[in-house]
């Protein structure tokens, strides 16, 4: 058996393998997008003690890969006292995701000393001109520090990731974005989806990711990665049909967001499984939910506004940021079907 | 022939399924229940033999079938240095 399929039967049997953990709420950033915008800065922390009790609690079920999140993690003056506790528990793999403009020469230094228990850290960015990405962050100097901080951790073999999300101010410039920080070394992962918390929100969203916004997007690529975008879309649909259920995630993967609620994925904002903190192990929160029952159970069929779709069949629409606008999964978030019909109309047309 | 478990794993069993992840290679291996078996033998530091006579009993097919495979799959763990074999 692969070890993919091991892990998948032991998230078949409530031990997910893999957690993202909203460490904070806390950030120093001002991101307009940012789905934890008005939660931000107004709930304290959980203590170092929580945090420790919040480790052996997700060691116990059987996480072996665990992502860091916030919020900024670096928020906290404790983090690298959690770090080191995520080391002594001897987890696989440790993530961090962080906008990178917190991390002084400290955190430089523990990160360089167990190198070989991080996996990848990942930095938000916006733009490779400083003006476009600080104005967005609302931080002077995040692009010059966030690179010098990354180039810093990549001389010490930690890998590094700049996570561009798009936007209708650095969608036209994002290839020439990518090529500028690849050059530098990073690795760099783009994205436009955006979790939309309610109607103002989405509206807000629909009106930044239009045709148009796609439109600009897909001139980016030549044919050949156009051709190449829709058949891993088909591929991934084709799994979803062979393996019959919507997401590998929704047995893998747990998140625990910064209240301590767990919940499937972190794009999940609303659809709570239990509390970190209650006496039952994850496993026992996991296996009584039913809540996840159902999620694990959900067929593309279920989508009843969906069925009828031509382009059901190319669809990859995320379960979680589809509750969490909706609070149902009765329809998906205009933005799938707006960057559907776009990719469709762009691939006929060229 | 001795048999040392390298220094730098991090192993990990959940639900009788065991996870070794070698850091310096950030390799992870996971064995099926007799591999896991050996495994639990080797780091009780039995010999070859040991492990033979182990695996003879509980299976109870020809010795030489038993030989073979337990050999490649010793050769396989120090191929992948999750094992030091030394004469």
């Amino acid at each position: 058996m692969y070890i993919t399929e091991k892990y998948l039967k032991l998230g078949q049997e409530f031990h997910p393998t893999n957690a993202m953990w909203e460490v904070t709420s806390r950030c120093n950033a001002q991101c307009e997008y940012c789905y934890l915008h008005d939660s931000k800065n107004t709930s304290e922390d959980f203590n170092t003690n929580q945090m420790f009790e919040i480790i052996d609690k997700l060691f116990e079920s059987g996480v072996l890969f665990i992502t860091l999140t916030g919020g900024e993690p670096f928020m906290r003056k404790d983090i690298l006292s959690i770090l080191e506790y995520l080391i002594k528990k001897d987890f696989f793999s440790i993530s961090l995701f962080s906008n990178g403009t917190l991390i002084n020469a400290n955190h430089l230094r523990f990160l360089a000393a167990y190198s070989n228990y991080i996996r990848n850290i990942q930095f938000s960015v916006f733009s490779h001109d400083p003006k476009i990405n600080d104005a967005y962050f609302g931080i002077t100097g995040a692009l010059e520090n966030t690179l010098c901080i990354g180039k810093q951790l990549i001389s010490k073999g930690i890998p590094v990731t700049l996570a561009l999300n798009l936007f209708n101010f650095n969608v036209k410039e994002f290839k020439n974005t990518k090529r500028i920080f690849t050059e530098m070394g990073f690795s760099v992962r783009t994205s436009f989806n955006k979790l939309c918390l309610d109607t103002e929100q989405e509206e807000r969203i629909n009106n930044e990711l239009t045709k148009d916004f796609y439109t600009v997007y897909l001139d980016g690529f030549s044919r050949s990665d156009i051709n190449k975008m829709q058949s891993r879309l088909k591929e991934k649909t084709e799994a979803i049909q062979r393996n019959g259920y919507f997401c590998y995630g929704l047995f893998t993967n747990i998140a625990i967001d910064f209240m301590g609620n767990i919940l499937p994925c972190i794009a999940f904002r609303k659809l709570f499984l239990g509390s970190v903190f209650e006496l039952r192990s994850i496993s026992d929160i996991l296996a009584s939910s039913q809540s996840l029952k159902e999620l694990r159970s959900l067929r593309k069929k279920d989508i009843t506004n969906c069925t009828h779709c031509s382009l059901i069949n190319e669809c990859t629409f995320c379960l979680g940021m589809m509750h969490t606008r909706n609070n149902n999964f009765k329809k998906p978030l205009s933005q799938y079907c707006t960057y559907l019909k776009t990719l469709e109309k762009y691939s006929c047309s060229v | 022939m001795t048999y040392q478990i390298a220094k730098d794993l991090s192993i990990r069993i959940i639900k009788e399924e065991i996870f070794i992840l070698k850091r310096s290679t950030s390799s992870i291996h996971s064995f099926n229940k007799t591999g896991t078996m050996i495994w639990n033998l080797l780091q009780e530091k039995k010999s070859y033999s040991e492990i033979t006579q182990l695996l003879l009993v509980k299976f109870e097919i020809a010795g030489e079938i038993i030989e073979n495979d337990l050999s490649e799959f010793l050769f396989s763990l120090s191929e992948n240095q999750l094992i030091i074999m030394t004469a």
